[in-house]
């Protein structure tokens, strides 16, 4: 009988954080001893136990507060979010998917080409909404503020003007810049792909790439450099946030990191020779790119996140998102 | 009369509201989690033990109750008191429930209720 208390209590602070279970442990056990009195016949307490309620209920109770997954306060910014992450996504991934199975050396049947784009996309939805959720989980269990900012006189004038969704021209122009770099870079890649090498003063450099093969590759990517390129003009020139621009905008940067992601994972591009050398082996190497792929793909969701945050933080419900506009 | 389930929920919420005023209120004087259980139940104002007792914990985390272990009987019993700062809670909080009912109640009275 006392067995079926001490059952109880231990179901109970089960669920309460570890500083705090010894002490309600006690407290409860005596108070429940107490409810009991003399009358301890096994249908009495479990009568009394019956009255206390569900362990996890009680357990809640001394929580003092409802524990969420994603809570109330955040979940309109998730939803949101989730939104716009699998819109991109979803985009995105039967694009690029369309795209390698054209470019596939073997030919293609009708049935694989709506198959696997539906295939991939329902996987990268899933993807998408595991990470987002998990991102969101994880802000709410350290109860990171990701609610809209505080309501006052300020916040009130700026709901007409939302100045804080301007884009600031330096930024923009930094990202020209940069991408102009980056395309120069992808030239010269093009024309001398055999520059990235490993130099030794008595052997002749062992080249990373295999040069033919990367050239096709290299094409691409400077097309996704371009299409970046145009966002960002379109930005400078706008000055300013809309709906449309930021889908855009997150569209060729996630469009880019996954080209890049994609073309790092063909490991028919690298020179055996050179991978022996430097990592040690292709297995290695390809930890090693995968690792840079996550690191380079939450880098990116990151940008846009914090874009998507200054975007839609206050937009009215006539234009709450891109979904709504078609 | 069967009873209105929004009836009962609505005085559910209200008693709710003066839960830990009444619970501050009796504290006082040292008691132990089932002995006010008691205490409130015998001056009409039935609390849960699965409510009071989570309320106590949360009221000494919150500092405004302070509690030792009686360790002298055969049962250890963890009693509570009314802190400095409890006592200082418990006299405005106890003034805001006397404006606010005497409030209501002239409410009532303006509309004939009773």
């Amino acid at each position: 009988m006392s067995d079926l208390i001490g059952r109880y209590v231990e179901e109970t602070v089960r669920h309460l954080s570890l500083k705090e279970r010894a002490e309600v442990a006690k407290e409860l056990e005596a108070n429940i001893q107490d409810m009991i009195g003399g009358d301890d016949s096994e249908q009495h307490v479990e009568q009394v136990l019956l009255d206390m309620g569900s362990p996890s209920v009680l357990a809640k109770q001394y929580r003092g507060k409802e524990r969420y997954l994603i809570g109330p306060e955040t979940f309109d910014f998730y939803w949101m979010v989730l939104k716009l992450v699998c819109l991109v996504v979803g985009i995105v991934t039967v694009v690029i998917t369309l795209i390698s199975l054209f470019f596939t050396e073997s030919p293609v049947g009708i049935g694989t080409m709506i198959a696997k784009p539906i295939a991939s996309l329902f996987s990268a939805l899933s993807g998408a909404f595991l990470w987002v959720t998990i991102t969101f989980a994880i802000m709410d269990y350290y109860q990171v503020n990701a609610t809209l900012e505080s309501w006052d006189a300020k916040a009130l004038h700026d709901l007409e003007e939302a100045p804080t969704r301007l884009i600031k021209k330096s930024d923009s122009i930094a990202d020209l810049v940069g991408l102009s770099v980056f395309f120069l870079l992808l030239a010269v890649l093009f024309n001398r792909p055999e520059l990235i090498a490993l130099y030794r003063k008595d052997a002749a450099p062992v080249p990373l790439f295999i040069g033919q093969a990367l050239r096709p590759y290299v094409i691409g990517w400077m097309a996704t450099v371009i299409l970046s390129f145009i966002v960002s003009a379109l930005k400078w020139f706008k000055g300013k946030w809309t709906s449309t621009l930021f889908v855009l905008s997150a569209s060729v940067d996630l469009l880019g990191i996954i080209y890049f992601i994609f073309v790092a994972t063909r490991w028919k591009l690298y020179n055996p020779a050179f991978l022996t050398i430097f990592p040690g082996s292709m297995t290695r190497w390809q930890i090693i790119i995968k690792a840079a792929s996550v690191v380079l793909l939450i880098l990116t969701l990151i940008g846009n996140g914090d874009d998507a945050y200054t975007v839609f933080r206050r937009t009215r419900p006539d234009e709450a998102g891109p979904a709504r506009q078609r | 009369m069967k009873e209105d389930p929004i009836l009962s929920n609505l005085i559910t919420e209200l008693k709710r509201g003066n839960l830990t005023l009444c619970v501050l209120s009796q504290l006082k004087k040292p008691q132990y989690g089932y002995s006010l259980l008691q205490l409130l139940a015998d001056k009409q104002i039935p609390i849960e033990a699965n409510t009071l007792y989570p309320l106590l914990r949360r009221l000494e985390v919150q500092e405004l109750l302070s509690s030792t272990w009686d360790t002298s009987e055969a049962r250890p019993r963890k009693f509570y008191v009314l802190s400095d700062k409890g006592h200082a809670l418990l006299s405005e909080l106890g003034k805001a429930w006397q404006e606010h009912y005497q409030r209501v109640g002239a409410l009532l009275a303006e509309e004939g209720h009773e």
